[in-house]
């Protein structure tokens, strides 16, 4: 299993001058992927601008959108900025792509919730010309995977909870005669250092807080905030078949990704 | 709040405790003391869930009930439990009186047996209005135009009694009279009391003169049937109906300031014991939402999108479920640990998930499957496009080819192997002379299905003409049946083992079979694959396999129904198949399976045990656990693994 790290891009307050240092010192460190979220409605940066930035500041580490809210983008765009990004980047580019959890992005981009899926089917039937991995945790998102793409992305939580969504995705993979295995992404969020734990919550709990009184146990379930949580989440979730980890900062601070890199080293 | 049942009067005080500024008045048109039913349940798992949300009023409430741990299914003259699934249980109307008095003691106002005044005055009077009021909600009926409910009946009938006997634990009884098969769901909930519901199919209800009965008659019945059962106790009756339960689900669940909660909104077969924790879980929610959220219809939409998804879930099992006991009488005659196990398995429940709670049942119902060497009833299959045969097969009983196809023009993608011509029979003489492992060839026609890039890329990508794709045959003409039958020929000349004719996920026979690709009625549907089974028969000898597989369920609305896909296994059986392949969807781009472990064990269960045919099947299998659960519970004979998971197996 490979370990990636997040890119601070979805954490409200932090400055955009971090995306370049943080994209390469990521590079120099144990890491072979960097990832992004998206939201519309929050205060963060677009994802594929972002990676974009990456970029230009990298060489060897592979970029990832985990995931790209694929409806909120008509299909045609969407393909001529993955192709671009694929070759800025010398063919880093990894498009995860899903529906997302939240109703105010649509409307805030003027696209119909209600029609989330039938779009996101149009734009996997559209000629993506990178890589493409679905997440999501619903039926639908694994039967998307295993018809359209050539990758899952889990959207993070306790090793079990990643285990019972690969087990489907493997079973739609399986169903649709799919030679071959899915590229599968697990992601999860570190805080670390003094107060770790508290500092995580505070901003994921704003990140989620669309989710109600649902938002804590969520929150909770992917938040590693030590070296042996780093660790145990790591295990649980190599051995339960994820390809490439991809760990999203909760504070913006580029210690934080030195303190994570020292963990992942001695993994 | 309208209506003061356990949901209304829960949210009633949730929300006065999240703001006393609250002000809540509750309507109910009974008086304090009436209730309906005995009993209420909780499993554990709602029960940690709500204790961590509420540890106020909550914890203290099922403190005053009971709690017990095994599962006791007797049937057949046997005892068969299962431990280590824990419930709790208290009585309706204690809980309406706990409930009551925290609502009173916050200052809730409760108006009990008082009319409902008119919508348009609740909604001008109050900021929300909740409809709390049961299955039969008038405020929905009132905005059934906005709020779109469906509501669809169960096929058995079910009457609530009580017991004066606690029984020791959560009980299933069975007993069969001259009428039919009848069954009793029994929860303890006080300690001189269980909640008793007796439940029959529609036919044995109605051949026993049930139509007629008084509720003494329905006793004396009851008592008579269960006698050995009863343990002492005596039944009680408390408008005790003999009904068919109402699933009711609703395309929106609120309209203005006027929100559904409980029943009102959604209803789970009682056989899952969730009718009273949902509500409670949505009270939870809808008073988290409105106290956090400034606008109501804010609160609103939230309140919707944190329960609406568990609520689905929870619907779904409650389907399988209801199900089940819509056609245990088909395995009426198992053995009692295979007819507990087939009973405990009929929702999420697997082999594993018991095994960890209970081994020593678990011992008995392996010893009792009758199934000794677990890999002989395990086979692989090969994924399109890999292959010749997959490696990894040995030890298994037998291993599907790719899908070979019967014409040129049947090929999925253009690299696909096949079986319509003598230079192909020659390639699989000398692959099969090195096989290991018995090998089946699949044979399949893809029809509207051809012509595609190769799988690898994604499914059903069309390979356009001019980049050397091939027009599709959508008609299942008498010179198809002759391509399976050369096909089957070549087969045997190239030392196949076995053969299956894939009639399976919308290729060119399965979308004849389905009335979703061919608006036919079933008759016409059903007559040209069977001719195919037969005349292939007529070619391929006795002593070899001959299997159909086909999708025995769409996994779309509107798709082949149960009872076709049964009688379409029979027919299949009839005409010379050995054993069914019970497979599903990719009929359209719309089938969607659900793709939990085994999830098409239910309909093999069904095929296998309604038309008696021996049965093969496959999804969602990814280790040996998955084989178990299947098996043991007489769902079929033989499972096919995940093509991506036979060699972590």
């Amino acid at each position: 299993m490979r370990i990636g790290i997040g890119l601070p891009a979805t954490i409200p307050g932090a400055p955009a001058s971090l995306i370049v240092p943080w994209a390469q010192a990521a590079e120099a460190g144990p890491f072979a992927s960097l990832g992004v979220h998206d939201r519309l409605n929050y205060d963060c940066l677009e994802p594929m601008l972002a990676l974009a930035a990456a970029a230009a500041a990298t060489e060897r580490i592979e970029l990832a959108c985990l995931v790209l809210i694929g409806p909120l983008r008509r299909p045609a765009l969407l393909a001529k900025q993955a192709h671009t990004l694929d070759r800025l980047s010398g063919r880093r580019f990894t498009l995860g792509v899903g529906v997302g959890p939240r109703e105010d992005d649509y409307q805030l981009a003027g696209v119909p919730w209600g029609a989330r899926g039938r779009l996101l089917d149009e734009e996997l039937a559209f000629e993506l010309p990178v890589p493409v991995a679905v997440g999501g945790g619903s039926d639908q998102a694994y039967l998307r995977a295993a018809r359209a793409a050539a990758g899952y992305v889990h959207g993070g939580g306790p090793p079990r909870a990643f285990r019972s969504a690969v087990d489907r995705v493997l079973a739609a993979w399986s169903d649709l005669g799919r030679p071959g295995r899915p590229r599968i992404w697990g992601t999860g969020y570190f805080a670390l250092g003094p107060d770790a734990r508290e500092r995580g919550m505070d901003d994921l709990l704003r990140y989620y807080g669309f989710l109600g009184s649902l938002a804590e146990p969520v929150a909770a379930g992917q938040l590693v905030s030590s070296a042996e949580e780093v660790r145990a989440y790591a295990e649980g979730y190599r051995e339960n078949g994820c390809d490439d980890l991809v760990l999203f900062p909760t504070i913006p601070d580029l210690e934080q990704l030195e303190r994570l890199s020292e963990i992942v080293s001695s993994i | 709040m309208v209506g003061g049942g356990p949901g209304g009067l829960y949210l009633s005080v949730l929300l006065k405790d999240l703001d006393p500024r609250h002000q809540v008045t509750v309507f109910e048109r009974n008086r304090p003391d009436d209730t309906f039913g005995f009993g209420v349940v909780f499993s554990d798992n709602t029960m940690g869930f709500i204790s961590a949300m509420d540890q106020r009023v909550y914890p203290q409430l099922i403190r005053q009930g009971v709690r017990w741990e095994p599962i006791e299914v007797r049937h057949g003259g046997r005892v068969v439990r299962c431990g280590g699934i824990g419930f709790s249980a208290i009585e309706r109307k204690l809980l309406l009186q706990l409930l009551q008095q925290h609502a009173a003691a916050r200052g809730v106002e409760l108006r009990f047996q008082t009319e409902v005044p008119a919508l348009a005055a609740l909604g001008d009077e109050f900021d929300l209005v909740v409809a709390a009021d049961g299955v039969n909600s008038l405020l929905r009926t009132e905005l059934a135009h906005h709020l779109e409910p469906e509501i669809s009946e169960g096929g058995t009938r079910f009457t609530w009694l009580g017991s004066t006997h606690r029984y020791p634990s959560f009980t299933f009884l069975f007993a069969r009279d001259q009428f039919g098969e009848w069954a009793v769901h029994i929860y303890p909930y006080r300690e001189d009391g269980s909640t008793f519901i007796v439940e029959a199919d529609e036919a044995t209800w109605r051949r026993a003169g049930a139509e007629s009965w008084t509720e003494t008659d329905t006793i004396a019945h009851a008592e008579r049937l269960f006698a050995a059962d009863l343990d002492g106790g005596r039944l009680l009756s408390n408008r005790s109906l003999w009904l068919r339960f109402r699933t009711v689900r609703c395309r929106r669940w609120f309209h203005g300031n006027v929100v559904l909660l409980g029943d009102a909104a959604h209803t789970a077969h009682f056989s899952v014991g969730s009718g009273t924790k949902m509500a409670m879980e949505d009270a939870l929610a809808l008073a988290r939402a409105i106290t956090s959220r400034g606008d109501v219809a804010d609160a609103l939409q939230a309140y919707v999108s944190e329960r609406r998804p568990r609520v689905e879930h929870i619907q779904r099992m409650a389907g399988l479920s209801q199900a089940w006991w819509e056609s245990f009488r088909f395995n009426y005659s198992w053995p009692a640990p295979r007819f507990a196990f087939h009973l405990l398995t009929r929702a999420q429940m697997r082999y594993d998930t018991l095994r960890d709670r209970d081994p020593a049942f678990l011992e008995a119902v392996a010893a009792d499957s009758g199934v000794t060497d677990l890999m002989s009833r395990v086979a692989a299959a090969t994924p399109p496009g890999s292959g010749p045969v997959a490696e990894a097969s040995e030890g298994c009983a037998f291993v599907f080819s790719d899908l070979l196809a019967v014409a040129p023009e049947g090929r999925i993608a253009a690299a696909d192997r096949g079986l319509w011509c003598d230079e192909q029979v020659e390639e699989w003489r000398q692959a099969l002379a090195g096989a290991r492992t018995p090998v089946y060839a699949r044979l399949n026609h893809a029809g509207p299905r051809a012509s595609m890039r190769p799988r690898a890329e994604g499914i059903d990508r069309p390979l356009a003409l001019e980049r050397g794709g091939w027009e599709r045959v959508t008609e299942c003409a008498p010179a198809i049946r002759d391509l399976f039958v050369a096909a089957a020929r070549r087969a045997l000349a190239a030392g196949f083992h076995g053969l299956e004719l894939f009639f399976a996920h919308g290729y060119l026979v399965a979308a004849h079979i389905s009335p979703l690709t061919h608006a036919a009625p079933f008759e016409e549907r059903a007559r040209f694959p069977v001719e195919v089974v037969a005349a292939v028969r007529e070619v391929w000898p006795r002593e070899r396999p001959l299997l159909v597989a086909y999708s025995a369920t769409d996994w779309a609305p509107g798709g082949l129904s149960a009872g076709e896909a049964v009688e379409l296994a029979r027919r299949f059986r009839s005409a010379g198949a050995d054993m069914i392949d019970v497979l599903g969807g990719q009929t359209t781009a719309r089938s969607q399976p659900p793709y939990a472990p085994c999830y098409q064990m239910f309909i093999a269960g069904k095929v296998r045990n309604e038309a008696g045919v021996p049965v093969i099947t496959a999804g969602g299998v990814g280790d040996l656990d998955d084989v178990r659960t299947i098996l043991y519970s007489g769902r079929a004979d033989m499972v096919a693994l995940d093509t991506v998971r036979i060699e972590a197996t």
